[in-house]
């Protein structure tokens, strides 16, 4: 049976057209995984069969859906690409958020050398928003780009997700003087805002209540 | 203003929570190229300053990307040796290749999108060294088309059942070999380069 009259059965609840095709790629699934964790260093991902399980699973419950229609072998695969980069963001994403600061792996931190280029203005200027924070962004970013270079430096690498421990060497200092320096830099962030409208107008984004 | 809420503005404001940057959904779109042109104008513009988004969209590009297997193979008095691989984390080497030494043939085994690739370089001592590419269980979509490139010019390009493909004398260079199904996308491509025992050594 073609792969089309098997994505049709299967569709139409056949578990053993399902069984065929899951089978039938995941060998792919699995070789991109492993070309793409060797490529791209995903130490973080072990379990490459658990991953493309999940994928498999998606695939399935899309043609079931109908959210799938088979056009060629070549557009299955893409379907299939896509849906393993979603599930291994998702993945990556929930990785991230157990983890706690004193945890490794760090997964969303910069290299050093990509903080030390990364531009707050410019990221403001290409900023996507629906929320309408695109003028509190903008604001903040340029009370933190105003201060003294030591004062702003701390805060633009807090802004990029740095912890005081991961700030140190970066700035060549000890974890104890980050912690002081950052305490400094929010007085003087503090006092550049209350220039501005800015807790007027976007407080409600990151004040509770 | 406490100093606490503004630790709290730096973090939902903070570009690592990637609250400023486009969806997954819209950077596969971008990639696919389906935006609108402002959408795309503003996605690359947002790329050209966001390393968090440009690192997806490398992930993405690495998944869609078919695995490229390199080796390099040196042609020594009386076989072929291995000099370098990719493989590691791909295959199983047979025991003889993996300690490197000088043999008739040389055998690298990895894992194929659909199934397994085994490559065999056999050397042929009344000629040039052949390439013999053995096909194991690479076959599930049918017939494979297995074709040699040589400076992005295809060489030779047979119709596989599965079983083996031969390319004769295959001189010292360097090549492309890429394993296809009929009328489908490269499942694998291995570069390989072949040296004189002089020029590698």
């Amino acid at each position: 049976m073609d792969v089309e009259a098997l994505l049709l059965a299967m569709r139409d609840g056949d578990e053993a057209a399902g069984s065929t095709l899951v089978e039938r790629y995941r060998p792919f699934v699995v070789a991109r995984l492993r070309g793409a964790k060797h490529a791209r260093n995903w130490f973080w991902l072990d379990d490459l069969d658990d991953v493309a399980q999940a994928v498999l699973v998606r695939f399935v419950e899309a043609v079931r859906a109908e959210r799938f229609r088979f056009r060629d072998e070549s557009q299955l695969r893409g379907f299939l690409v896509r849906t393993t980069f979603y599930t291994v963001m998702k993945r990556r994403d929930q990785i991230t958020e157990a983890l706690g600061e004193d945890d490794e792996p760090r997964l969303h931190l910069l290299a050093p050398e990509q903080a030390a280029a990364f531009d707050l203005g410019q990221f403001a200027d290409a900023a996507f928003d629906t929320l309408g924070r695109r003028q509190c962004l903008d604001e903040l970013y340029r009370a933190v780009d105003s201060l003294q270079e030591a004062r702003s430096e701390v805060l633009r690498l807090t802004l990029l997700g740095f912890a005081p421990r991961e700030i140190a060497p970066v700035m060549g200092r000890s974890t104890n003087a980050v912690s002081v320096l950052k305490t400094h830099a929010l007085e003087d962030l503090r006092a550049a805002l209350e220039k501005t409208e800015f807790m007027t107008n976007c407080g409600r984004y990151f004040l509770g209540g | 203003m406490r100093a606490r809420g503004l630790e709290a503005a730096l973090t939902v404001f903070s570009p690592a929570r990637r609250g400023f940057c486009p969806s997954r959904e819209d950077l596969v779109s971008y990639f696919d190229a389906v935006l609108t042109a402002e959408g795309m104008a503003a996605t690359r513009a947002h790329l050209a300053v966001c390393p968090f988004c440009t690192a997806d969209l490398e992930d993405l590009t690495a998944l869609a990307t078919p695995p490229l297997l390199e080796a390099v193979v040196q042609i020594v008095r009386g076989g072929l040796k291995l000099l370098s691989h990719s493989f590691e984390a791909h295959a199983a080497l047979t025991p003889a290749t993996a300690r490197g030494a000088a043999s008739a043939a040389v055998e690298l085994t990895t894992a194929a999108e659909d199934g397994e690739l085994h490559l065999r370089l056999h050397r042929n001592p009344a000629a040039s060294p052949d390439l013999r590419v053995q096909l194991a269980a690479v076959t599930s979509q049918g017939r494979v088309r297995v074709s040699l490139y040589r400076s992005d010019a295809l060489l030779e390009s047979h119709l596989s059942d599965g079983d083996e493909v031969l390319f004769a004398a295959v001189e010292p260079g360097d090549y492309r070999l890429t394993l296809a199904p009929v009328d489908g996308d490269e499942v694998a491509r291995v570069a390989l380069r072949i040296e004189d025992e002089t020029a590698g050594s």
